[in-house]
């Protein structure tokens, strides 16, 4: 269906009362604008902003480009607690109940992946990506269990999850997902110049004034916070918290205070346009954008390794 | 002295790795002196700077600043008390030269202080002659650049007491004089400098007190002319050494004894 932009204006108009313009011409236009597109774009807005800010803070506190939700495992952890309260048919909070559980999965991983790869102060960059890998195994494993468990229409929810896509988001996710995406990305404001200080490492920055214990913590939840709020609805989306602040940093240099606030935007607008291509590249057909985007990361992400590998420091 | 001491450590005590490195230490640091830390490797100069900047918890024992004990202060205010180079320099990200001693002056955030941001940080960039450094990425400099970079940080954070670690051990003759000159330079004007030196002549030329570990323990604390004997250097340090005075300066040398460098026997009769 064609809706052309002077009629979604009028027809956004129309709704706060506003006169102007004509209303789109198809008779199903308005329905399938309002119950189905208008989510669908926010959630995508959230999705990537959420994403891009959690790529942000992981990298901050890991002090390496390659740490990143989908990499490390924290985006399958959420995944893999979400679809156990799919397959179990678990609704004890209601529509909130898979961001909570995915949420938990995500707190879990990131608390994992953070404690096995850090020591004495350092990241261990060999450590952090095999945790990465070992915690994708078991998600892996945990997601393959409750598809077989499941039944058919969990089945099919579950799947729809691994491959990562936007259709069929409904305003009700919309209204879980962007308070805590909201929320996430608040909190990660507030860190911003603690990050930077991060970057002398642990010792300095605890000799500056950062309370480097408890900025961790924080940084664990909220990035739990951000992931879940992302992969509770649009499934595993990897590698925008990847590509996203990396490409930014070189842009605008690596203080936070810029690189955040602009990758939440980059993160946002670049799922809006994956998104649009996931819809309308093959006529009738809605790629999964999980999919997509994995096909672009990945081979950056080899770049990255390579760059990151020949670059100052190397993996130590 | 009878004022208060900046800093008081009380027989402190660590074992890292089922090793002891500290034990039993006993040491003042007095406004307006620089005090070095010597001994050979593994003698405890790193871990005791590290316990008396407050990151490594001592096993027993205590160190009070300025009267309080090191953990009663918060890292919010220490951070406004005491600034600390470490021996490792390293940037996680790509920030430059200017950005990472900006991050000095992280403490003072909020404060009125915050004003005088800019004159400060120009300040010690000029200071610890890194201009040139200050628009380059931090990750591409040299050992010895990262180190004036580190050390500009270090006094853009304007504390009473400095800490450094090795400071000087990876810059050259003309930067380890003019970082060592600097550091008395604040403490004339009342600062306190505990700095931890492998060059025991630059020891010798800056410091007011030496302090001679030897395994965790203190071998001798005082003057330079008092603990710099060949005597007690050749015990810490296992090697021969000589300690003659500059005929010019009168400043103390320190030398090790090079075998493969005795003067060549004359033939007899000739003349030099």
């Amino acid at each position: 269906m064609q809706i052309s932009v002077p009629e979604i204006l009028a027809s956004v108009g129309h709704r706060l009362g506003l006169d102007w313009g004509s209303l789109p011409a198809h008779p199903h236009a308005e329905s399938a604008l309002w119950a189905i597109r208008f989510p669908r774009v926010l959630m995508a807005v959230i999705v990537g902003a959420a994403l891009a800010a959690a790529g942000v803070l992981m990298q901050g506190v890991f002090g390496n480009p390659l740490a990143e939700p989908s990499v490390v495992g924290v985006s399958s952890g959420a995944a893999a607690f979400a679809c156990t309260s799919i397959a179990l048919g678990l609704s004890f909070l209601g529509p909130w109940t898979t961001v909570v559980a995915a949420f938990l999965g995500g707190l879990v991983a990131t608390a994992l992946v953070y404690f096995t790869a850090r020591h004495g102060g350092r990241t261990e960059v060999v450590t952090l990506v095999l945790t990465g890998v070992a915690i994708n195994a078991i998600a892996g494993a945990v997601i393959a269990l409750m598809t077989f468990l499941g039944d058919t229409s969990a089945r099919e929810e579950i799947i729809f999850w691994q491959l990562g896509s936007l259709n069929g988001t409904l305003w009700v996710n919309v209204a879980v997902a962007g308070p805590i995406a909201l929320l996430g990305i608040a909190l990660s404001f507030g860190m911003t110049r603690k990050l930077d200080l991060l970057s002398l490492g642990e010792r300095p920055a605890r000799h500056l004034g950062v309370n480097v214990e408890l900025l961790r913590k924080q940084v664990i939840v909220v990035v739990a916070f951000l992931t879940s709020a992302a992969v509770s609805f649009a499934g595993i989306i990897g590698f925008v918290g990847l590509v996203i602040p990396h490409i930014l940093r070189m842009a605008l240099g690596p203080g936070h205070r810029m690189l955040l606030p602009a990758s939440v935007l980059g993160g946002a607008l670049l799922m809006l346009a994956a998104d649009t291509t996931a819809r309308t590249l093959v006529p009738n057909a809605d790629l999964p954008i999980g999919m997509l985007t994995a096909l672009v990361g990945g081979p950056f992400f080899f770049w990255l390794i390579r760059r990151t590998r020949r670059g100052a420091g190397g993996w130590s | 002295m009878s004022t208060t001491p900046v800093m008081q450590v009380i027989g402190a005590r660590l074992s890292l790795g089922g090793r002891k490195i500290l034990d039993g230490i006993d040491l003042e640091l007095h406004g307006g002196e620089v005090v070095a830390l010597v001994g050979p490797n593994g003698a405890g100069k790193s871990t005791l700077l590290a316990a008396m900047s407050g990151d490594e918890p001592l096993e027993a024992g205590r160190i009070l600043l300025h009267g309080t004990g090191l953990g009663q202060w918060g890292i919010g205010r220490l951070a406004k008390l005491r600034a600390v180079q470490t021996q490792e320099s390293r940037v996680s990200f790509a920030f430059t030269g200017e950005d990472v001693v900006r991050m000095g002056r992280a403490p003072w955030a909020g404060t009125p202080e915050e004003q005088r941001d800019d004159t400060i940080v120009a300040a010690a960039l000029e200071t610890s002659e890194a201009e040139a450094l200050a628009i380059r990425t931090v990750q591409t400099l040299s050992g010895g650049e990262k180190a004036r970079v580190s050390f500009a940080r270090v006094l853009a954070q304007e504390t009473a007491l400095l800490m450094l670690d090795e400071p000087t051990a990876p810059m050259d003759i003309r930067h380890q004089e003019q970082l060592m000159t600097t550091v008395r330079q604040r403490t004339a004007r009342g600062a306190t400098a505990v700095v931890v030196l492998h060059d025991l002549s630059l020891a010798a030329a800056y410091a007011d007190r030496i302090v001679l570990l030897d395994q965790g323990r203190l071998a001798a604390v005082g003057d330079p002319e008092d603990v710099l004997t060949p005597q007690n250097l050749q015990q810490v340090y296992r090697y021969p050494v000589t300690v003659v005075r500059d005929p010019g300066s009168g400043a103390l040398l320190i030398t090790p004894l090079r075998p493969h460098l005795a003067r060549p026997r004359l033939p007899e009769g000739e003349l030099i």
